[in-house]
């Protein structure tokens, strides 16, 4: 595991800003809303952990912590 | 497709201990200004300030929705006026870290007027302005920074009125401290607010703030991610703008630092 | 000058507008923003120099609406502040006291009535903001008002004004005018030892009933102390939270009046003359009051039971103490420089008890000789 992401489904409004920007197109809207919102979903192997959806999510939705190479290591299976 | 990673607890994000409880967000889906608030907190964390001595003065507009966010004390005042109270409250206890936090209609148009005088005056407080272009919370009329041909409410045929350039105005007036950016690159922004807190004179920060519910309705943009390209595209470095002529530079929108000095003595006699 | 800045006791030959200023240095003012304007520049000439004195903040402002804001940064900051204006910048303001009254903030403002409206007559005197005081502001909850009568009271009133001001946390007006600005009288200053000057009550931290309180006014919760207290112009809860209901709002208007009805109850200022066997009363306040000592003590030298009342509370506008100081009279004749913003009020509260005339002149003072004219006819 390089790292984990946490997303706060009860904060997300559905904006897609994380889906439009994520590097690697690891995040990709659901095929069926929730209550009204297209949240988000991760495609787990394609995250580097880049944090960019944490730092561009207007509501604090997103938390990306990429660990460093020693945990992940450890972690490793 | 996998399921979203649902982590253990521990990793609340790091910002949740700046929020006021419970966590009600009010901007709208997309809104750029709501970035702006996370990005002002991520400066304030970097810095480690003291959070009982910060204290963050905005006016009215959407961008005052910050007042039920954050868990700081707030001073939400009239129209135009964040920044002679953020003035009124700096001399009286200089101690304090003194931030106004405006949209482009409260601190530029009603505000203008002590938009110039605070940068004359250079006194200690940074501003963060954000700019959606219109007046957003009163339903998306023209502003004064409303882009030449942009449709809002009250310009249903374009806009024929000049934008004004904010940035050029207060780097003339005085202002020790100058920057305009996008809210992408976050860190760049963070970095920005960083040193405008950090600067002891009037900082003056210009974020462009997409607004998906009006303006970019308005004007044929499909979603915050697409209005926030867009201003990226017409982003232009000030290096760049350097060599480029009026018509290339026409609603372009140029990024940078302006200004960097340090603070007129007259900061300090104030 | 003494270590705190204060004018050493004894009598002293001074304007009104200067007599303010000594007033509110003695009151612990150490705040003023302003911006210039006729007939109230001598207070802002003279601040400058004295608020230096005292090692306090001295701010020319680009116009009356950041006058204010920084006078409400100010006292949210924790320091006692005015400002000084005249009818047009009294205007300008409104937006401000209306703040200061929704958030409940001590302040001070003193205007220096001149003939109005707009730019009116720049150096004469018209008690024309007496209505807008307390009614200018968006909302019209209400202020705490006093006008003085002579340049001794320009000192007294505004001690008194920041006294009132900290202890019913709302903003004070002193109405003064364009005759008393300018005028020299003889003030006596006492030692400081001998003033009373209230403090503020500020919040301790941890409490959080920001906004309401037992006796009605809750200890401030200055910024940078930690609260996290959100300071607003808009409509709030107890507590600072903002609330945008029909029901909350209402509570938080029966908060402020109920807390003004307070403030008339405990601190309503009037002084009479002569009323224990008055058929009529002569009743005025401010620089028209000057007229009729003498115009009342004429018509008692000639055996005529007249007496007088002076406001020196104008708002709230106390009806009972009113009525009370009026005593057995049946006839009421008020002088003001107006057309009858007190008389109104003086009429409304008595009904069909007593008969209310008015004698008013607009730009300069009435002359005790129109007084005493009006008494002999009305006393008929």
């Amino acid at each position: 595991m390089q790292g984990v992401l946490k997303f706060r489904e009860e904060r997300c409004k559905g904006c897609e800003i994380c889906i439009d920007f994520c590097p690697t197109q690891a995040l990709k809207r659901a095929a069926e809303s929730s209550d009204g919102v297209f949240l988000p979903v991760l495609e787990e192997e394609k995250c580097n952990y880049c944090g960019l959806c944490d730092l561009l999510c207007p509501d604090l939705a997103m938390t990306v912590i990429k660990f460093k190479k020693a945990k992940a290591a450890r972690l490793a299976v | 497709m996998n399921q979203l990673a649902m982590s253990q607890s521990e990793y609340a994000h790091p910002l949740d201990k700046y929020l006021r409880q419970p966590y009600v967000n009010l901007f709208c889906p997309g809104c750029g200004e709501s970035q702006v608030v996370f990005a002002l907190l991520r400066a304030i964390d970097e810095l480690a300030l003291d959070r009982d001595k910060v204290v963050i003065v905005c006016g009215v507009g959407c961008h005052n929705i910050i007042r039920t966010i954050v868990d700081f004390d707030v001073a939400s005042v009239l129209h135009g006026r964040a920044l002679p109270f953020a003035t009124g409250l700096k001399l009286t206890r200089p101690e304090l870290t003194v931030i106004a936090f405006t949209g482009d209609g409260d601190g530029g148009t009603i505000g203008g007027n002590h938009l110039i005088h605070t940068a004359r005056r250079d006194t200690d407080i940074t501003h963060i302005l954000l700019n959606n272009f219109v007046y957003a919370n009163t339903g998306g009329q023209l502003a004064a920074t409303t882009p030449l041909g942009s449709k809002t409410t009250t310009s249903v045929n374009g806009n024929v009125e000049r934008p004004l350039d904010l940035c050029a105005l207060v780097a003339t007036a005085g202002a020790s401290y100058v920057a305009r950016w996008n809210t992408h690159p976050t860190k760049r922004l963070v970095n920005s607010i960083k040193e405008g807190i950090r600067n002891p004179g009037y900082s003056y920060i210009e974020t462009l703030c997409a607004c998906p519910t009006l303006y970019a309705k308005h004007n044929g943009i499909d979603s915050a991610g697409e209005m926030m390209k867009q201003l990226e595209e017409a982003s232009v470095t000030k290096a760049a703008a350097e060599k480029m002529s009026k018509e290339e530079l026409k609603n372009k929108f140029v990024l940078g630092n302006f200004v960097q000095r340090q603070p007129s003595e007259l900061a300090e006699a104030v | 000058m003494n270590a705190n800045c204060v004018a050493e006791p004894g009598a002293y030959l001074l304007s009104g507008n200067e007599a303010v200023v000594e007033g509110a240095i003695m009151a612990g003012c150490r705040f003023y923003a302003g911006y210039p304007i006729t007939p109230s520049t001598g207070v802002v000439e003279r601040m400058s120099r004295r608020m230096s004195d005292a090692g306090g903040t001295y701010l020319q402002m680009e116009d009356e609406m950041g006058s204010m804001a920084a006078l409400m940064g100010a006292s949210w900051g924790g320091a006692k502040a005015m400002t000084a204006t005249s009818g047009l910048g009294f205007s300008l303001m409104q937006e401000h006291i209306g703040f200061a009254v929704i958030a409940e903030t001590p302040l001070v403002i003193v205007d220096v009535m001149r003939c109005g409206p707009a730019s009116g007559v720049v150096a004469e005197p018209m008690q024309g903001d007496v209505m807008q005081a307390n009614w200018g502001h968006n909302g019209s909850i209400g202020v705490i008002a006093l006008s003085p009568a002579s340049v001794q009271e320009c000192f007294d009133l505004t001690i008194e004004s920041f006294n009132l001001a900290e202890k019913y946390r709302t903003p004070v007006i002193l109405l003064s005018d364009a005759r008393l600005a300018n005028l020299r009288e003889k003030v006596t200053i006492p030692s400081i030892d001998s003033v009373e000057t209230t403090p503020r009550k500020v919040a301790q931290k941890g409490e959080k009933n920001f906004f309401l309180a037992a006796d009605g006014v809750a200890p401030m919760p200055l910024l940078g102390e930690g609260h996290r207290v959100i300071v607003a112009c808009s409509s709030h809860d107890e507590h600072g939270n903002i609330r945008m209901n029909a029901q909350n709002h209402r509570m938080l208007v029966d908060r402020l009046t109920n807390k003004l009805a307070l403030a008339a109850r405990e601190s309503t200022k009037i002084e009479t003359g002569f009323m224990d066997d008055a058929a009529v009363a002569v009743l005025s306040y401010g620089i028209s009051a000057r007229g009729v000592e003498s115009a009342v003590k004429r018509a008692r030298d000639e055996g005529l039971k007249v007496g007088y009342v002076r406001l020196i509370s104008i708002w709230p506008f106390n009806e009972a103490e009113v009525k009370r100081a009026l005593g057995g009279a049946k006839d009421v004749i008020v002088v003001e420089l107006n057309k009858g913003q007190i008389a109104n009020e003086v009429r409304r509260a008595l009904g069909a008890e007593k008969q209310t005339h008015l004698v008013y002149d607009i730009g300069q003072l009435v002359p005790p000789d129109v007084i005493y004219d009006k008494i002999r006819q009305v006393i008929r």
